[in-house]
């Protein structure tokens, strides 16, 4: 009985990678953008892992480790520093922080309008039964 | 350029293994990936199912279906598919939940390479502790309606063409070096042909089923050629292909010029159950240096270990063998690894990567405290 | 090493110290007493010189410092650069001609610092540049040190450029003032024209003199004073020529002679103390101390270089004085008579045109020297007393009779007068005398009699103009009737006591000096034939010493050509007064021409900036048009590359993730596709 053999495990970490990569890329939002950081990572700690099956050695798995490691620093500060950003700009869109670009270019806008969102189904009630009552608002007396 | 188009074709009839479910992935994370018009998702989620369906069939090796191989395409679907679902989602809760899928199967795929350790602590880190902070970031940084970090994307079409054709690169480098799926055809082939007999069905059952070696190729006086003979030769040009030791390479040799007339003189032999059994030692042979190419292919060859001045391995025995010395292999030829793999893994950081380990833990200090310094209002913003 | 030897060092580190904690510590912490680290240096440095020059009295060879001395244990390393075969060190020198230079200038510049306290005093009162200007002097009087001190080329050149340094500072001390940092400028480069002279002759003494080759081992230090001294009859004439003419060249610059004199009448706008400092001790004398030293090697070489030298010295004297003739200002009659005595000292070396006169003309030159230091330190600072009293105004024209109102400073200005006029037996008569002497001697030896007959006579006349204009100086300031400037303000009266002390030394050095030293006791000449030149003419036979036998027909010449020169003055501008206004219009063209310095700062103006300024507007012109359009072109191409490239700056991060995803796809691309072939 043969286990998968070293090179589907790559084939799986190369397309995790390149679809974190893709992702990174197109989103724009900063938090979807740090999931798919985290997802290369785990495109690579799947290719360590294997190349350390293959191999019968350990050091794939100790390298993880410390991706594991970085990972969640990486995500201690990112997080801090999206509630900072948010914070500014009330919106964890990443192209409103375009400020470091040449003098005089102008910033990049979207042009295209988002369509506008349906307006919510009213969430279904009951209807009132009886009338409403008249009599003035009682005070307290005591 | 017409040179250009027959390179192209050419390089499409190579690998159309791989430009196909590309070419089908490529499309469903362009016309699912989020913008204020949007596609059809219909036609984005069969172009996905397409793409899975072709990568499995076409860019992993097909073998015998085991519990292993079973568990390996589920795991890896599963991924693979949260994968896309995460990068083509709107709402960045769904986003995150897609990405805890990619974790979780991911660790599955760990489980499966005997890194039972890692799966735990990949499980704890990333599920249970980054992703839910990530909630509730994502709690607190909520906006009302529709909103251009979630309903846009930034050059959809340059990012996933790029990002596909790295993607294409990669398999084809992975393909060139790492794929052995041709060797296992022939190897399969060698050990149906030695359950035969007689030398003349062991040298039939050679050619039985799909065809191994290009008939074409042969010429004029060549054309009564046994099938062993052009087994051989294939073999052998199929090694030829194979980045390995120098053992492999050695038999690559052997298989061209010696083994063919060796086969003629067995498949011919007067003595028929002496033949026979020779051509069986011989195939055995095939079977055992073909299994050994396979398992070193791509292998790379690092400075050679000096056991005299005891240079050339930076790690300890207990980080398991070094990259440059041979691989310790089970009674079934799969590479050994520790079966305490906590143990082994906690001997070998704490030895080898014990530098590491502490600058990881000064690392992970120094990101607490910058979150704490980041994050804080001050008294005057509060 | 000897005791004596190791005080040589310390007589440079001592002002240099005091130079750098003045500086350092002066301006925060010394403040109002920033002069005593320079006036204990300076004097303690003069202290020293005295065991220094009864050192070399009691030695029969030169005090040396700084040598690898023969007890391997005990070494000196005093390196300094090592490279190939150029070797040079720390070596110092002390022989009769240095332990002079010595004492002269430590003593003199310790009396001009203290006169100094008095005349900065509106400084020390706002502790504006006070600490700067006392670090300036020390450091000034640590060059000179040095300079005099030092054994080999290189370091002579070192410190020489250190008081080229050193007077640009000083002489723009009042840099704020336009005139002031003009000067210092113009003093900077001129005399760094002679300079470039002087390190041409190091340089062609270094490459173009033969050495046999085993002198003791590899023997680099040719630049070293011995064994230049002891190669140089060896030589080729022409080399030989060659270097001195370079080193006079260096040493015109350095003691402002004709052609290069021109900055140091403009040097007047520092501080007077500096332009006594400047005039008696510490740089003009660097030049004559440069020949002096090189002694054997002008002797060396041919005939004309020293009849050159004398002739620069007898032109300039003579030019200096017809300048002098005219002049209205106070300390600018000072200077040229500086001018005028320094090529007097210049005469006297190039009298040396035969070996027996080579004693006789050093011991004249020196001896001149050190009473000029005195005397002139005394005259400046006397007229520094006078400026200091009249609010900064030293236009003659404008004071008379000061010596009802300043009697000391009148007194001392009369001594230091008399010994400029060489009236005897004041110091400046004995050494004038030991010049004309030996100029007449060369007259008669072998090489170019009628040269220095001729060179003889222009003496004895700028010796009578000389007297002239001192007094006339002297009876303008201070005879006549009492008129005061209204710039003097209330402080138009006598000097304090700290400003008159130095002046009340110095007038007994410039009476007496001159004859105790030798004329009475023939001591200083006796000094420099056994110590210098007994040591500095290594392996020649000695030249012969004069009998320095008193030339009473001479002395009597010269001295009716002073008392005649001081007669006219006071004919004309105490007896006469109205005589000048009439000799004036009598001569105006001569007049003029010495009134305007004879135009030679026009001529050279014309001659030499004109031509460089026309230049300079060609260059511009064609810098701006030609150079620059092409700098420009090379600017703007890649401009318009960054122009096509600037959009790709959108300050996106994505897009720039984008750029790095596309190229790293290219280059693995094109990396798999090498691969696959």
């Amino acid at each position: 009985m043969n286990p998968p053999p070293l090179h589907n495990f790559l084939v799986v970490g190369a397309i995790l990678f390149t679809l974190g990569t893709i992702g990174f890329l197109t989103r724009r939002n900063l938090i979807i953008m740090f999931l798919c950081a985290e997802m290369m990572l785990q495109g690579v700690a799947v290719n360590l892992v294997a190349f350390a099956r293959h191999r019968g050695n350990l050091q794939g798995q100790s390298f993880t480790l410390f991706i594991i490691t970085v990972a969640a620093c990486e995500a201690g500060i990112a997080l801090a520093l999206f509630l900072t950003l948010f914070r500014n700009r009330h919106s964890l869109d990443i192209s409103l922080w375009q400020d470091l670009r040449e003098p005089d270019q102008e910033p990049n806008v979207d042009e295209e309008p988002l369509p506008t969102p349906e307006p919510q189904k009213p969430l279904p009630q009951l209807t009132p039964a009886g009338h409403e009552p008249t009599q003035r608002q009682e005070t307290s007396h005591v | 350029m017409f040179n250009l188009i027959e390179a192209l074709a050419a390089f499409l009839r190579q690998n159309w293994r791989i430009v196909l479910p590309l070419l089908a992935g490529m499309a469903a994370i362009y016309l699912l990936l989020p913008r204020p018009r949007r596609y059809s998702a219909l036609l984005g989620s069969v172009a996905g199912a397409a793409a899975l369906i072709l990568a499995g069939l076409l860019l992993v090796r097909t073998g015998s279906v085991t519990v292993d191989t079973v568990l390996f395409y589920a795991f890896s679907g599963i991924a693979v598919l949260a994968g896309g679902l995460l990068i083509t989602q709107r709402n960045p809760a769904y986003a995150a939940l897609s990405f805890a899928l990619v974790v979780l199967s991911s660790c599955g795929l760990f489980l499966l390479q005997a890194a039972p350790f890692l799966m735990a602590a990949t499980i704890i880190i990333y599920a249970g502790a980054i992703l839910v902070t990530f909630l509730f970031v994502l709690m607190l940084a909520q906006t009302e309606g529709p909103d251009d970090a979630n309903d846009r994307s930034r050059e959809p079409l340059l990012a996933t063409v790029s990002g596909f054709v790295l993607l294409g690169i990669l398999l084809l480098v992975l393909n060139m070096t790492y794929d052995t799926s041709r060797i296992d055809k022939f190897l399969v082939r060698a050990r149906l042909a030695s359950q035969k007999d007689a030398p003349e069905e062991i040298d039939r059952a050679l050619a039985n089923g799909e065809r191994l070696w290009d008939d074409s190729a042969d010429e004029g006086p060549e054309e009564d050629r046994s099938n062993g003979e052009r087994f051989l030769i294939a073999f052998s040009k199929e090694l030829s292909r194979v980045r390995g030791i120098e053992e492999t390479a050695r038999f690559r040799d052997e298989l061209r010029n010696d083994l063919p007339n060796r086969w003629v003189e067995d498949r011919y032999s007067a003595d028929a159950n002496e033949g026979a059994r020779r051509l069986k030692r011989l195939l055995a042979r095939v079977e055992e240096q073909g299994q050994r190419a396979a398992q070193t292919h791509g292998d790379l060859a690092p400075a050679p270990y000096n056991p005299v001045t005891k240079t050339g391995v930076p790690l300890s025995d207990f980080s398991g063998p070094a990259a440059n010395t041979p691989v310790r292999r089970d009674a079934a030829g799969n590479a050994a690894l520790p079966a305490e793999n906590v143990a082994a893994l906690g001997r070998s950081l704490f030895t080898d990567y014990l530098l590491a380990v502490e600058l990881a833990g000064t690392l992970l200090l120094v990101a607490t405290i910058g979150a704490v310094a980041i994050a804080y209002r001050g008294e005057r913003n509060a | 090493m000897s005791k004596t030897s190791a005080l040589l060092p310390v007589i440079v580190a001592l002002p240099f110290l005091a130079s750098v904690f003045t500086a350092f510590f002066g301006p925060r912490l010394l403040r109002r007493h920033s002069h005593w680290p320079c006036i204990l240096a300076t004097a303690t440095a003069c202290v020293l010189s005295c065991f220094v020059l009864a050192g070399v009295v009691r030695s029969e060879q030169p005090i040396l410092a700084g040598y690898e001395e023969p007890p391997p244990s005990v070494r000196y390393d005093f390196t300094w650069m090592k490279a190939g075969s150029v070797d040079i060190g720390y070596t110092l020198r002390a022989d009769g001609l240095t332990a002079i230079m010595l004492l002269t200038v430590t003593f003199v510049a310790t009396w001009i610092a203290v006169f100094s306290i008095g005349y900065m005093s509106h400084e020390r009162e706002h502790n504006a540049g006070y600490a700067r200007f006392f670090a300036e002097m020390s450091l000034f009087i640590c060059s000179m040190l040095g300079l005099v001190l030092a054994d080999n080329f290189i370091l002579v050149y070192a410190f020489w450029e250190g008081v080229g340094l050193c007077s640009y500072l000083l002489v723009g001390f009042w840099f704020a003032k336009p005139a002031a940092a003009a000067a210092a400028r113009k003093a900077l480069l001129v005399t760094r024209l002679g300079d470039v002279g002087f390190i041409l002759g190091i340089l062609v003494l270094w490459m173009g003199f033969d050495r046999p080759a085993p002198l003791g081992g590899p023997d680099p230090s040719v630049l070293n004073f011995d064994v230049a001294f002891r190669l140089a009859p060896a030589q080729d004439p022409a080399i030989l020529a060659l270097v001195c003419l370079l080193f006079l060249c260096g040493a015109v610059g350095k003691s402002a002679q004709f052609p290069l004199y021109v900055w140091l009448p403009d040097a007047m706008e520092g501080p007077t103390p500096v332009s006594a400092l400047i005039h008696a001790a510490t740089m003009v004398t660097a030049g004559v101390y440069l020949i002096a030293r090189s002694m054997p090697l002008f002797h060396a070489a041919p005939p004309y270089v020293l009849m050159i030298v004398a002739s620069i010295g007898a032109f300039t004297a003579m030019l200096a004085a017809l300048i002098a003739l005219t002049q209205p200002d106070l300390k600018r009659v000072l200077a040229y008579s500086t001018i005028s005595q320094i090529g007097y000292m210049f005469l006297a070396l190039g009298s040396a045109s035969s070996g027996t006169l080579v004693a006789a003309a050093v011991v004249a030159g020196i001896f001149h020297l050190v009473t000029h230091a005195f005397f002139k330190a005394l005259l400046f600072l006397s007229a520094g007393s006078v400026m200091h009293a009249m609010g900064n105004v030293i236009d003659m024209r404008r004071f008379s009779g000061l010596r009802y109102a300043m009697p000391t400073t009148h007194w001392t200005f009369l001594c230091g007068a008399g010994a400029l006029a060489a009236l005897p037996p004041l110091s400046g008569f004995w050494s004038k005398d030991e010049i004309l002497g030996v100029t007449l001697k060369a007259g008669a030896a072998e090489h170019y009699p009628g040269v220095y007959v001729v060179l003889f006579l222009m003496g004895l006349l700028t010796a009578g103009l000389t007297a002239f204009y001192t007094f006339r100086a002297y009876f303008k300031t201070f005879w006549g009737e009492l008129r005061i400037p209204p710039e003097a303000g209330d402080h138009a009266h006598e000097s304090p006591e700290v400003m008159l002390v130095p002046l009340r030394v110095l007038a007994v050095g410039a009476v007496a000096l001159g004859f105790v030293i030798q004329p009475l006791t023939g001591w200083f000449s006796g000094l420099l034939e056994h110590h210098w030149a007994n040591v500095s003419f290594p392996g020649q036979p000695l030249p012969h010493v004069v009998e320095h036998g008193h030339n009473w027909v001479l002395m009597f010449i010269s001295s009716m050509f002073g008392v005649g020169g001081v007669f006219v003055a006071w004919f004309m501008y105490v007896c006469q007064p109205g005589l000048p206004e009439r000799v004036v219009r009598g001569m105006q063209g001569l007049y003029q021409m010495s009134l305007n310095k004879f135009h030679v700062d026009e001529i050279y103006y014309a001659l030499f900036a004109k031509p460089l300024s026309m230049m300079a507007s060609v260059f511009k012109v064609f810098d701006q048009y030609v150079v620059d359009s092409v700098v420009d072109l090379v600017g703007s191409v890649p401009r318009m590359i960054g122009m096509l490239l600037r959009p790709i700056q959108n300050g996106l991060v994505q897009f720039y993730a984008l750029a790095m995803m596309l190229g790293l796809t290219v280059f693995l691309g094109a990396l798999v596709i090498r691969m696959a072939r």
